[in-house]
């Protein structure tokens, strides 16, 4: 066995191993690449995706030349687009060349709607517009993805690469604008995603999203959290005549709107008069996001094969509460909750029905 | 690109045809540009006293426009101090007054607020504080005796 040629092409990032035989023998041709997740070098021939060998064990056959057998090469500096290695244990579960086919929007990619960018990435969704025109600061990110080296960049920013990390292979939009203005934006950017995630902090967008998203016939999920995140709720709505939309929700059910600054607290409140603060921990966030994420999935994965098709009779409901703590609006539940599953209890998800308003001007 | 949808432009056309049916004069001035866009409206309460509103309409019809009273000017409350002078204010259903000196009327909470409410009702809401008003300047009572709060989450 002879190996002839061994380069490295800079241009991808990829590590790539040609392999010669005799002629006499069939020319087999190995890919050799650097796994992230394992921090091993793994080898793949090129003719057969399915056939692989640790590069250790290659190593020591004599595979790679001019390296001596078991050393590690240098990992390259962009991981290769090996989307089908990275969702191999997803593979069991959903049909991911279908999820890796969509495209979802997610307006506001702070607290929530980046754990629910990263949850739809590592589930092998493989499009993305994120939409936001906030930069990161110190205090996201206690409960935000990205982490202390991005903070003065915009949020989009340091998500795309944040998901381009778990997947490379991810198409990527951002905007940095204003969602409140966007207008025919914003319906273009909902057009032709196939889910949109509301993850702002404030009623205005959400009501622009709502009617966008309604207009455009695209499912739409929104996430809040009430007062210090003591609980929280997902809103559903799907292109369904009966499915009330954000808008119905609203009437006559007001929301304590979260306040981040003291331009949010005028706006939302008497200054003069207490007003809620803007919600705290990860631990108490995060759960809203995944609940969204796993609606998005289920929601992308209709009509594929997929083991989560079971879920789908439970996850069809307009609203879904969650309380995390006997606080707020959930300090009359009684302490003893989780012990019985008759009784209210915090964290459990809660589905609710809610009439659609007939005379909705956003939906009817 | 439009910063106001199709569907939000074509409601203002519908909207701006309601308010010239009951308010004779008021028009809706740039409403292409949130930024710029406002409703002036003229008004007389039952006593015949007159008034002009003014709305900033910017993320209107999915946020609360910011209501104003620019005539007369200044409005004054039951003391003679100007009502722009006590700010934000939950007795007198007040917000921030403008850069003017024209103090903001409080409506509806952001938190109760929903894209189905008209123009006409946030002017309707306005002419009932006007006639809280004068009965304040009457009484000498804060207005929140006359117009109770509207649902307050806790």
């Amino acid at each position: 066995m002879m190996t002839t040629a061994n380069e490295s092409n800079e241009s991808t990032g990829q590590l790539v191993y040609g392999l010669e035989r005799p002629a006499d023998e069939d020319v087999i041709a190995y890919e050799a690449y650097f796994d992230p997740a394992t921090g091993e070098l793994r080898a793949t021939r090129v003719d057969d995706d399915q056939d692989r060998l640790p590069a250790t064990q290659m190593a020591r056959e004599g595979f790679f030349s001019g390296e001596s057998a078991g050393e590690r090469p240098a990992a390259p500096a962009t991981p290769p687009a090996r989307t089908d290695d990275v969702f191999s244990r997803n593979a069991a579960v959903l049909e991911t060349d279908a999820l890796a086919a969509k495209k979802v929007l997610i307006v506001g990619v702070g607290s929530g709607g980046s754990v629910v960018a990263d949850s739809l990435a590592r589930s092998g969704v493989g499009g993305f517009t994120l939409w936001d025109n906030d930069l990161l600061d110190v205090h996201n990110v206690g409960r935000h993805i990205c982490t202390l080296k991005d903070i003065g960049r915009p949020k989009v920013e340091a998500m795309r690469d944040h998901i381009l990390s778990i997947n490379p292979a991810a198409k990527i939009e951002c905007v940095d604008q204003d969602v409140t203005k966007a207008g025919d934006d914003l319906d273009a950017a909902v057009e032709a995603a196939d889910c949109v995630v509301a993850g702002t902090d404030n009623n205005a967008s959400r009501f622009a999203i709502n009617e966008a998203a309604v207009h455009a016939a695209t499912p739409a999920y929104f996430g809040r959290a009430q007062t210090r995140a003591c609980g929280g709720d997902v809103i559903q709505v799907l292109p369904n005549r009966n499915m009330p939309c954000y808008a119905c929700h609203q009437e006559g059910r007001p929301v304590d709107e979260e306040v981040s600054s003291s331009r949010d607290a005028e706006r939302t409140a008497y200054a003069d008069k207490p007003v809620p603060i803007e919600p705290g921990l990860a631990i108490d966030v995060w759960p809203i996001a995944n609940m969204i994420a796993r609606l998005v999935v289920l929601r992308l994965c209709a009509g594929t094969a997929s083991t989560l098709a079971d879920t789908a009779d439970e996850l069809d409901a307009p609203l879904y509460l969650w309380a995390n703590r006997r606080q707020g609006n959930f300090a009359a539940w009684p302490a003893d909750g989780p012990r019985s599953f008759k009784r209210m209890a915090i964290l459990r998800w809660y589905a609710i029905g809610v009439k659609k308003n007939r005379e909705c001007m956003s939906c009817r | 690109m439009n910063a106001r949808s199709a569907r939000t432009r074509a409601r203002l056309v519908k909207e701006q045809e309601f308010l010239t049916h009951h308010f004779p004069g008021a028009h809706i001035q740039f409403p292409d540009d949130p930024d710029r866009a406002c409703v002036v409206v003229a008004l007389s309460t039952n006593r015949r006293n007159r008034y002009v509103l003014w709305l900033s309409l910017g993320d209107y019809p999915n946020a609360p426009p910011k209501m104003y009273v620019v005539e007369p000017a200044p409005l004054c409350d039951w003391k003679g101090k100007r009502l722009s002078k006590r700010g934000t204010s939950s007795k007198m259903h007040l917000l921030g007054a403008n850069a003017h000196g024209h103090p903001q009327i409080c409506h509806h909470s952001d938190g109760a607020w929903t894209p189905n409410i008209t123009l006409y009702k946030v002017v309707m809401k306005g002419r009932m504080w006007l006639e809280a008003y004068e009965l304040h300047c009457r009484k000498r009572r804060p207005i929140d005796r006359y117009l109770p709060h509207m649902a307050q989450v806790v």
